[in-house]
């Protein structure tokens, strides 16, 4: 799996993020990809990409919410798998009701060569080169915060690791966040740049006060 | 997996693993592969004096490779790191191929992951400490570290941590709790390293020595204090 996918709880919604070589935030990120209004999907390898437009294709329009398209991926690649050729897979679901009571779902359907699993994560999720991400978040997340505060925790995990993991990690960052009020939204370039802009200082703060520690 | 590390200090280097056999297995109620762990690795060995090796990655190939190693330089007494480097290509080449043939599906067997650290002083050729790595993924062609922090298999977060903590200048005893802190960091988060921590030395006074396991307690206690203020820094940004 390419790069780094974090998947990242606050109090008002999730936030989604990887690296890519794109500049520019938006729809033609081709890890993270809108669903619906309130609604993304995460895939990263060739055979995500492959039976995700292969389900997205069959299965139009989509059911409503994540809940109901996680059901229906999960039916759809349980009824075809397994095929010559079909490579493993990892995709998962993040998205938030719109009505009702607020039901958050992060959830993956994997395909390993064998039975399809579903695979529901009750916190944050990191894949690819998870890591140091993982350890990151670990340490500086805190409960109950809100997006915009999250956001800046996951551009920092994703620029700590490229700083570790040049030769795996893409040079540019792509941010969503889903709420319930707003639904899926990219984070634009400026905001991007001034997050780059604060990972930078604390990364430095963190090296300053670490001198001396051993 | 493993981490794996040798670090290079102003007067010699400190080599570190866990201890950690990850396997998995057919759940027999489930039907679905899960994990198993046992904390009973033996990861790196003494070759000479002046020299030992670390594992990491398949246990059985892995543990062969360094046990052949020891007993092969045990015997013939090579004069110099270049020459245990050459015997330690052929033996890892060697056992790999024997434990792959001998697995139901030699094919696969070959695209796991197993590696060597050969570290130690070179007094023959170079006067210089020496790291090289040699791993499956490679065809266990010869590579030379020249970083003051090397790492392998689990290495992400002990890499990350060195690049904030780690400086070249560091002595071999300021190195020694740094690497204790690079195990129980990546520990924290990775589940398949764990369990006691090996660890030794090499510098030019007294050559190979392992660190015994009272002195690790008292670096795993002398280590808490850090990694509260680390976690009070990350927690403070």
């Amino acid at each position: 799996m390419a790069g780094i996918g974090c998947v990242m709880n606050a109090r008002d919604g999730v936030v989604v993020a990887t690296d890519t070589f794109l500049e520019t935030p938006g729809a033609a990120n081709g890890n993270i990809r809108q669903l619906d209004s309130h609604t993304v999907c995460y895939v990263a390898t060739t055979g995500a990409i492959a039976m995700l437009d292969a389900y997205l294709a069959a299965t139009l329009p989509l059911p409503d919410g994540a809940q109901a398209i996680v059901a229906s991926l999960f039916q759809y690649a349980t009824t075809h798998l397994p095929v010559t050729g079909a490579l493993p897979f990892e995709i998962t679901i993040v998205g938030l009701s719109t009505a009702g009571p607020a039901v958050r779902t992060i959830e993956s359907v994997v395909w390993g060569g064998q039975a399809v699993r579903r695979i529901p994560y009750p916190g944050n999720l990191f894949m690819g080169h998870h890591s140091i991400p993982r350890y990151l978040a670990d340490r500086i997340c805190r409960f109950a915060v809100s997006l915009r505060v999250v956001v800046g925790q996951a551009v920092f995990c994703a620029a700590e690791s490229r700083r570790t993991l040049p030769n795996f990690i893409r040079p540019h960052v792509a941010v969503v966040t889903i709420s319930r009020d707003v639904g899926v939204q990219w984070v634009d370039e400026p905001t991007i740049q001034t997050l780059l802009d604060q990972a930078v200082t604390w990364a430095r703060r963190l090296s300053v006060e670490l001198i001396g520690l051993f | 997996m493993t981490l794996a590390l040798a670090l290079r200090g102003s007067n010699g280097l400190v080599l570190g693993t866990d201890s950690r056999v990850t396997a998995v297995e057919i759940n027999p109620t489930t039907g679905l592969p899960q994990q198993t762990t046992r904390d009973t690795s033996e990861k790196f060995l003494q070759v000479n004096r002046d020299i030992g090796v670390l594992t990491y990655g398949l246990a059985e190939p892995g543990y062969g490779g360094i046990s052949r190693l020891a007993e092969d330089a045990k015997r013939n007494r090579y004069p110099s790191f270049q020459a245990i480097e050459t015997a330690a290509q052929g033996i890892f080449t060697t056992q790999f191929d024997t434990w792959a043939v001998a697995q139901p599906d030699p094919t696969q067997a070959r695209q796991g992951l197993v590696g060597f650290i050969l570290a130690g002083y070179d007094s023959v050729l170079t006067n210089q400490f020496k790291v090289t790595s040699f791993e499956s993924s490679n065809t266990f062609s010869r590579t030379e570290i020249v970083s003051p922090a090397y790492m392998a298999a689990q290495w992400h977060i002990g890499q990350y941590l060195a690049g904030k903590l780690q400086y070249p200048e560091m002595t071999v005893e300021q190195l020694k709790p740094l690497a204790v802190f690079f195990m129980l960091e990546t520990m924290s988060i990775e589940a398949t390293v764990g369990g006691p921590i090996q660890l030794a030395t090499v510098t030019l006074r007294t050559g190979f020595q392992r660190v015994t396991e009272d002195e690790i307690e008292a670096l795993v206690t002398a280590c808490q204090p850090k990694i509260q203020r680390l976690r009070r820094i990350l927690l403070e940004l």
